[in-house]
């Protein structure tokens, strides 16, 4: 007699779970009894894909399928789930640390994947439009206005703190997690 | 007879006697739970179902009732040990009296019903209903 | 026995005919009659009835106003008789009745007609049929008002002594209240031992206090109280007579070993060559032939498993059993006791779920119930505390429980109720298997979690916080066998709406509990009644939760429906409350529903005394006629409806009260 497949259709581990829980303030996600309270309270799920309440599940119960949803990237972390929750858990960090470990395994959205370029090559997130309007922009008359430089003391002001940066993106391979190419030689990094 | 919204549809009269510790409580238990059914029993209370004389049926018949439902223990639960059983020995007679009178034996009913059985109550009550609507109303009452 | 001879009552209490005046009160009970019946029209139509001098409604009649416009009514002497219409007379008799005993009225002058539970709350929606027959209730009790008479109540006294029935944490808890009273309690066990099944438990929720520990002090404090008797091994035969004055027969199985002289040493144990299964342990380990059931027992004397005995002699030899206590030719015997009160606390059976085909129970060496689990987890059980596999010995890597085996299950066999304590004994066996084994995986397949108690949710919570048990919301659909014995179960996660199949090593069914098997035995013995649940039938499910609708006879514990630990000592403490009222005081009143012979009337036939269950009608012989003792009589009126002579009338319910309701109401439809 053969053993009988399981016909496994979905696998249940602790693997996911395990990763999040190493960090003490989120162990209490096993706790979710599934209330629905923090899908209710999503502005974004009530405009996109997103069903918190699955997203804790799967994360409990360590589905492999959770760090390739498209859908854990659509949280805004406005954080209202995490402040409704009956059980004390914080559903906001729960998710930010799924897309963690969905980046550690390689799922990572191209358009996301570009930011984290940009801010390589410019130290910024999203960048100051510096090329375009030079001097006349408009941001840069406001800031006069206020008392402030015309350009901000971040990278923008001191490029060669942009080499800083990949240092640090280098030496913490967040490169390599990322898939992004440092366009400063490794000379110039050391 | 008594008329529902003023159409001509026969609503039967029935007679309950009921035994207090089975049947009238399961009545309570119906009522309780919002059972529905027809408006068409009438309880009154005895303490047994074995104090239910032949003549009590009798002149609920002569009277003009189209049914005569005695509600009784279940055997062996009778709170007077076996005030049921005579009861179900005494009802071949009482059938046998109705039917002298010339009145339909199926009119008269005995069903053991315990306190618990508010349901069962609900499901006789609606069935009595329509047997007496097939056997249409009591004779005396034709006028 | 009595105090009051029932013969005294004078006829000049009776107002006489003309002098009937009738108070007809029509509550509205909120809107639970208003709501269905027109009230004007229902006054209208009251004050239309013979007799009757004034009719009322009122919101709340059982309320403090309502009964004292009934009182100053009665007061002003504008009425002599009342009527209520209400509720059922189950409900506020008594209430009403009080009111006319305060005021000067006697007691029975009152009828109650049930236009509540028999009339609004039954034709909810069809108001006119409702209207109706709530006329025809109060046509009816009107009508026999005019023909009551004027009763006393019989005292009766009670004997300051308890029968309780079962001997668990339930009846044992009660039996410690009375006794510590002062009562004399008989404590009647029908197992070996006292203890019932709180001592195959291991540790208890929320709190995970080991169940002996808790359990074996109680159990000496019993044995130790010089008011209580217990009778283990013995079981009640025979329940006659009616409050304060209960006697019973109780049937004390053979041991086979003399209880007063075995010492309890167990030198028999290693001379007995018959292994067989230990029923205490659910078969899961084994015993000699000669047997206590578990070292704690109480009382600790030995017994013979005569159907396992072979009888080879060897425990009787007198270098084994020094005092010589072995008799294998012990026959049961019988004992007779009167009691005042009794307490039924019989406990529980365990669902079986053998039919359950679909889970495999009994098919599967690997799926077990929750009581086996329990022995399982025991430090006293099977495996001393190790749970392991039944099919290779060795611990579970994963196991799943099941719940509601056997509850909330509509089909045939099964029981629509909520077992009540099956969550919270799968989450503490869970965690306690968790607490030993970390990295085990712990599945519960649910459908409610039901954590209502005292600190059960917040076990509940950290099970799955702190522990890391899974809880499956979903209803398992079947277990399947590999070859290896572990276990393919599937199912639903309801959740994400997602079937689900895993692989677990043990399975354990949360099976519920059940009424015992011989419940309707028991119910029909003690004239109490049995609920659709077939658990023992309270009087009054909010307000006499305790008291069967027998007087004189309470229940405790999971007898009465399914119950937790608290709850069932909670009820134990309230049973035991109860039969002392009636012990304190000393005498009950009962109504006075006796039967009477006319001996003017009486043919002296006869007929009546084989009728009577009772034994309470004699002949006299000197005047010819039939005697009917009130105090023996219980009031069922059997013989009043057949005497051929219409010789016997049944008090409060005689020929004519009845007859006049019949007619009256008939008279009133043509």
């Amino acid at each position: 007699m053969e053993k009988i497949t399981p016909n496994i259709i979905f696998n249940i581990s602790n693997v996911i779970s395990d990763e999040v829980i190493k960090d003490e303030a989120l162990k209490i996600m096993r706790a979710c009894f599934q209330c629905g309270t923090c899908t209710g309270s999503c502005p974004s799920g009530r405009r996109t894909a997103i069903r918190t309440r699955q997203i804790m599940r799967e994360a409990v119960l360590s589905l492999d399928e959770v760090l390739s949803d498209e859908d854990i990237w659509l949280c805004s972390t406005c954080y209202t789930c995490y402040e409704r929750c009956p059980r004390n858990i914080p559903v906001t960090d729960v998710i930010i640390k799924l897309r963690n470990l969905a980046t550690q395994r390689g799922f990572i959205k191209p358009a996301h994947q570009k930011i984290t370029q940009i801010l390589a090559d410019t130290g910024h997130g999203v960048p100051l439009g510096l090329k375009n309007n030079s001097d006349e922009n408009q941001w840069s008359k406001s800031r006069e206005s206020y008392g402030l430089s015309k350009i901000p003391p971040t990278t923008h002001s001191h490029p060669k703190a942009v080499l800083d940066i990949q240092k640090l993106m280098k030496l913490t391979h967040f490169d390599k997690l990322v898939k992004i190419e440092l366009k400063s030689t490794n000379e110039e990094i050391k | 007879m008594s008329k529902k919204d003023g159409t001509d549809e026969f609503e039967p009269f029935i007679l309950g006697i009921f035994c207090n510790w089975c049947t009238y409580t399961g009545a309570d238990q119906a009522g309780t739970s919002r059972m529905q059914r027809p408006a068409n029993l009438r309880i009154m209370r005895v303490m047994c179902s074995g104090r239910v004389e032949s003549r009590f049926i009798i002149e609920a018949l002569k009277r003009g009732a189209d049914g005569v439902l005695i509600g009784a223990c279940h055997i062996g639960d009778c709170h007077y040990v076996s005030g049921n059983h005579k009861t179900v020995r005494r009802m071949p007679l009482i059938k046998e009296f109705v039917k002298q009178y010339g009145f339909n034996p199926k009119r008269v009913r005995l069903e053991h019903i315990s306190a618990s059985e508010g349901a069962e109550l609900t499901e006789i009550s609606k069935e009595f209903v329509k047997e007496l609507k097939e056997i249409g109303p009591n004779p005396r009452n034709k006028k | 026995m009595t105090e009051s001879n029932p013969k005294t009552i004078s006829k000049s209490i009776n107002p006489k005919k003309e002098d009937v005046r009738i108070g007809l009160y029509i509550c509205n009970c909120g809107i639970n009659i208003a709501g269905v019946l027109q009230m004007d029209d229902m006054i209208e139509f009251g004050k239309t009835l013979p007799n009757v001098t004034l009719c009322k409604q009122y919101k709340f009649y059982c309320s403090d106003n309502g009964q004292a416009e009934i009182a100053k009514d009665i007061k002003d002497g504008l009425v002599n008789r009342v009527v209520v219409a209400a509720c059922s007379p189950r409900m506020h008799e008594p209430t009403f009745r009080r009111v006319l005993k305060e005021n000067g009225l006697n007691p029975f002058y009152f009828a109650q007609a049930n236009i509540r539970e028999h009339a609004t709350w039954v034709n909810m929606y069809d108001h006119e049929g409702a209207q109706r027959i709530a006329k025809d209730h109060i046509r009816m009790q009107v009508a026999k008002v005019r023909k009551l008479k004027a009763l006393e109540t019989i005292k009766v006294k009670v004997k300051p002594s308890t029968l309780i029935i079962g001997a668990g944490i339930a009846g044992m808890n009660s039996a410690l209240d009375l006794a510590d009273q002062g009562f004399e309690v008989f404590l009647v066990e029908r197992e070996l031992t006292i203890g019932g099944h709180m001592a195959q438990l291991d540790k208890t929720f929320p709190t995970m206090d080991c169940s002996s520990c808790i359990l074996t002090p109680k159990m000496v404090d019993v044995s130790r109280n010089p008011n209580i008797h217990i009778m283990a091994y013995s079981e009640v035969e025979q329940v006659d007579g009616y409050v304060g004055n209960f006697e019973v027969k109780i049937k004390h199985k053979a041991h086979y070993v003399d209880q007063n002289k075995c010492t309890g040493c167990g030198a028999c144990i290693d001379s007995c060559p018959v292994i067989c299964g230990n029923s205490f342990d659910l078969n899961m380990s084994s015993r000699k032939a000669i047997y206590i059931p578990f070292p704690q027992a109480v009382p600790g004397q030995f017994t013979i498993d005569i159907d396992h005995c072979i009888k080879c002699g060897n425990c009787a030899l007198p270098n084994i059993c020094e005092p010589g206590a072995i008799i294998y030719d012990e026959e049961d015997h019988y004992s007779t006791i009167k009691v005042g009160t009794i307490i039924v606390s019989t406990g529980y059976d365990q669902i079986d779920p053998t039919n359950l085909k679909n889970y495999g129970y009994g098919v599967y060496e690997n799926v077990i119930t929750g009581l086996e689990m329990e022995r399982n987890l025991s430090s006293t059980g099977p495996n001393l505390g190790k749970p392991v596999c039944p099919s290779n010995g060795k611990p579970p890597h994963s196991i799943a429980w099941l719940q509601c085996v056997g509850s909330r299950d509509n089909r045939e066999g099964y029981h629509p109720y909520c077992s009540r304590v099956c969550c919270m004994y799968a989450i503490k066996q869970a965690r306690q298997y968790k607490e030993k084994h970390p990295e085990a995986e712990c599945y519960i397949f649910y459908m409610d979690i039901r954590a209502f108690g005292k600190g059960y949710e917040e076990f509940y919570e950290s099970s799955s916080h702190n522990f890391g048990i899974k809880y499956m919301r979903g209803r398992l659909a079947e277990i399947y066998q590999n070859p290896d014995k572990t276990l393919l179960i599937r199912g639903e996660d309801t959740f994400l709406s997602r079937p689900i199949a895993l692989t677990v090593d043990l399975v354990v069914l949360s099976t519920g509990v059940e009424a015992r098997t011989d419940a309707a035995h028991v119910a029909s013995m003690l004239g109490i009644q049995q609920s659709s649940d077939g658990f023992f039938m309270e009087a009054h499910p909010k307000l006499r939760p305790i008291d069967s609708l027998t007087a004189g006879i309470f229940m405790a514990g999971v007898a009465q429906g399914p119950k937790d630990i608290p709850d069932a000592v909670s009820q134990a403490k309230g049973a035991a409350s109860g039969a002392a009222i009636l012990m304190a005081k000393g005498e009950v009143e009962v109504d006075p529903y006796y039967a009477v012979v006319q001996p003017n009337l009486c043919s002296g036939c006869r007929s009546c005394i084989n009728l009577c269950p009772y034994s309470a009608i004699s002949f006299d012989d000197n005047q010819n006629v039939a005697y009917i003792n009130p105090i023996m009589c219980h009031g069922c009126g059997t013989c009043v409806a057949s005497c051929p002579s219409n010789a016997i009338y049944q008090n409060h319910f005689t020929g004519d009260q009845l007859m006049i309701m019949i007619t009256d109401v008939l008279g009133g439809i043509n």
